[in-house]
């Protein structure tokens, strides 16, 4: 009973500890500028998609706004803790742009704005071939 | 003629059955992230759920007992209890990612977060379970599964590069990234070598009265439907590859799979994958459900069949509606069902071992698969995949969470 009771508690404990090993992990500055390059995609292809009439709205504007919300949280630990080697004042400027263009986006496709959409879409493009552009540079398998 | 039925049915079934938020997800993951280079580990999972499937029918068929009966009858309660206790742990998980992989294509479809759609999705499930019969769960969600084959369709338009397409089904070492490689190999075989599969397998050749005259039909059945199955997985990961892949989009979401549908196929791309996922993912979701219940039932001795009205087997209906209140939980506090998705492919992977080794052992029984035991092929092809999979998952699952 008693050896049963120990092997359950450094059974917990291991988990515990492998937990707490995966909080206090330090993010991957190459990792981190890669999810927010990927974002940055993801709201590329929704906005090309609800332009050429492929996708409902409501999906397109909660993509739209999961990506923004997503690139926001990601620069916080881009410029703290998970600093790329890359020209960061670029970096910075290009995210700040990119999320006023995706609430841009977003603003125009809850006013039904199809006129104007694509015009703003290519500054979005832009911004993220940028971010990929540096988040390649990092990657040495390209 | 009833045969040549069944089989044509057995066929399309498992086709439109094969794929679900694991193997889709697994696949997108693979190709996104690394071109066709993951396309081994579809080819590797597949060939080894046609012999686990087929081994399944045939011991049915052959000993008119389901594995897990057998299992407790050849090995007694302890062992089955072991296997119970890792299956049903794994499975809960497969069976949250499912119902929830259900909610996100009513997400997608609504615009209305797929918290809000886990109970009624919940609902239906279990209202199905409660009044459908065993045919028409099985061959009505994989009949509607049919839709997934757009994936294939998809791939086609695309116009891939078919000599590097046959390069990726040879396994290769990645450039870099290895963690992740090797994460997404493991989880790609968990999603195609799922155990849940062979216990409900075996469960409808028994509900079905198979007998010894099935074996054939059951071979052809196993191998056509599991390697069109397969195929339709090579698609996803193809689509990916050639969508997101060079986008540099990293598969985290569902959505993002929806996406890439709509420029292959730009009219009906969107609309095709959230109603074949839906469909796909509850037929699995109903699947899993089952299947964890036969798992307690056969094993128990409880009454057991999906055909007989709950009245005569209540604690088998009350088993499979506790699990899904419980499987709704981790959804309703909002965990991604494509994280839940990810980790539950990958530990299929690690508990394989504890379900097949014994499958294995009674299929090489006599007094059980009488003079239909397995062969050398059989054995070996199975034992193989099944050990890689098994030393993937446990060098990779710790590499990619706790980093390497």
């Amino acid at each position: 009973m008693t050896m049963r009771f120990v092997r359950s508690l450094a059974f917990s404990l291991g988990i515990l500890s492998a937990a707490s090993l995966d909080a206090c992990k330090k993010p991957d500055p190459a990792d981190t500028l890669s999810s927010v390059s990927s974002e940055l995609a993801t709201a590329t292809i929704a906005a090309e998609a609800w332009v050429l009439h492929r996708t409902p709205n409501a999906f397109t504007r909660n993509e739209l706004h999961d990506a923004r919300m997503s690139v926001a949280q990601q620069q916080k630990t881009l410029f703290t803790e998970a600093v790329p080697p890359v020209d960061t004042t670029k970096l910075r400027l290009t995210l700040d742009h990119a999320k006023n263009v995706i609430a841009t986006l977003e603003g125009l496709i809850a006013k039904q704005d199809a006129k104007s959409f694509p015009s703003v879409l290519t500054l979005l493009e832009q911004d993220a071939k940028d971010v990929k552009d540096m988040s390649d540079s990092l990657d040495p398998s390209k | 003629m009833k045969k040549i039925f069944q089989l044509a049915l057995g066929i399309v079934t498992s086709i439109g059955g094969f794929l679900e938020i694991g193997s889709v997800t697994t696949a997108a993951q693979g190709g996104a992230s690394f071109g066709y280079q993951l396309l081994w580990a579809i080819a590797l999972g597949t060939l080894c759920v046609i012999f686990l499937v087929e081994m399944a029918g045939r011991l049915s068929a052959v000993s008119k007992h389901t594995i897990v009966a057998a299992m407790r009858d050849r090995f007694g309660f302890r062992f089955y209890f072991i296997v119970l206790v890792l299956m049903a742990g794994v499975s809960y998980l497969v069976l949250a990612a499912e119902l929830g992989g259900v909610a996100l294509a009513l997400q997608m479809s609504t615009g209305l977060g797929f918290p809000w759609w886990v109970i009624p999705v919940v609902l239906v499930t279990w209202l199905l379970l409660w009044k459908a019969t065993f045919s028409v769960i099985e061959n009505g969600s994989s009949l509607l599964g049919l839709m997934t084959v757009a994936f294939a369709v998809a791939a086609w338009k695309l116009h891939p590069h078919w000599s590097q397409v046959a390069t990726g089904l040879i396994p290769t070492r990645p450039d870099a990234h290895a963690a992740n490689y090797w994460f997404i190999a493991v989880s790609i075989l968990g999603a195609s070598i799922s155990p849940y599969l062979m216990y409900f397998y075996s469960a409808g050749a028994v509900e079905e009265e198979w007998d010894e005259t099935y074996i054939g039909i059951n071979r052809v059945i196993a191998g056509g439907g599991m390697f069109f199955g397969g195929f339709l997985s090579a698609a996803v990961l193809i689509v990916a590859a050639n969508i997101l892949g060079p986008r540099g989009v990293d598969v985290d979401s569902f959505q993002q799979v929806a996406l890439m549908m709509t420029i292959p196929l730009p009219n009906w791309g969107f609309e095709l994958f959230v109603a074949g996922m839906a469909v796909a993912c509850l037929g699995a979701a109903l699947e899993i459900t089952l299947a964890i219940s036969y798992l307690f039932a056969q094993g128990l001795g409880w009454n057991w069949s999906e055909n007989a009205s709950p009245a005569r087997e209540a604690r088998f209906c009350a088993l499979y509606t506790v699990l899904l209140a419980l499987a709704a939980i981790p959804l309703l506090l909002g965990t991604d069902p494509v994280k839940i998705t990810v980790l539950s492919m990958a530990l299929t992977a690690a508990v394989l071992p504890a379900t097949i080794i014994p499958f294995l052992v009674l299929m090489n029984d006599r007094a059980y698969v009488g003079d239909h035991p397995n062969g050398i092929i059989s054995n070996t092809v199975v034992v193989v995949i099944m050990v890689m999979s098994f030393v993937l998952a446990i060098v990779a699952i710790p590499l990619q969470y706790f980093g390497s």
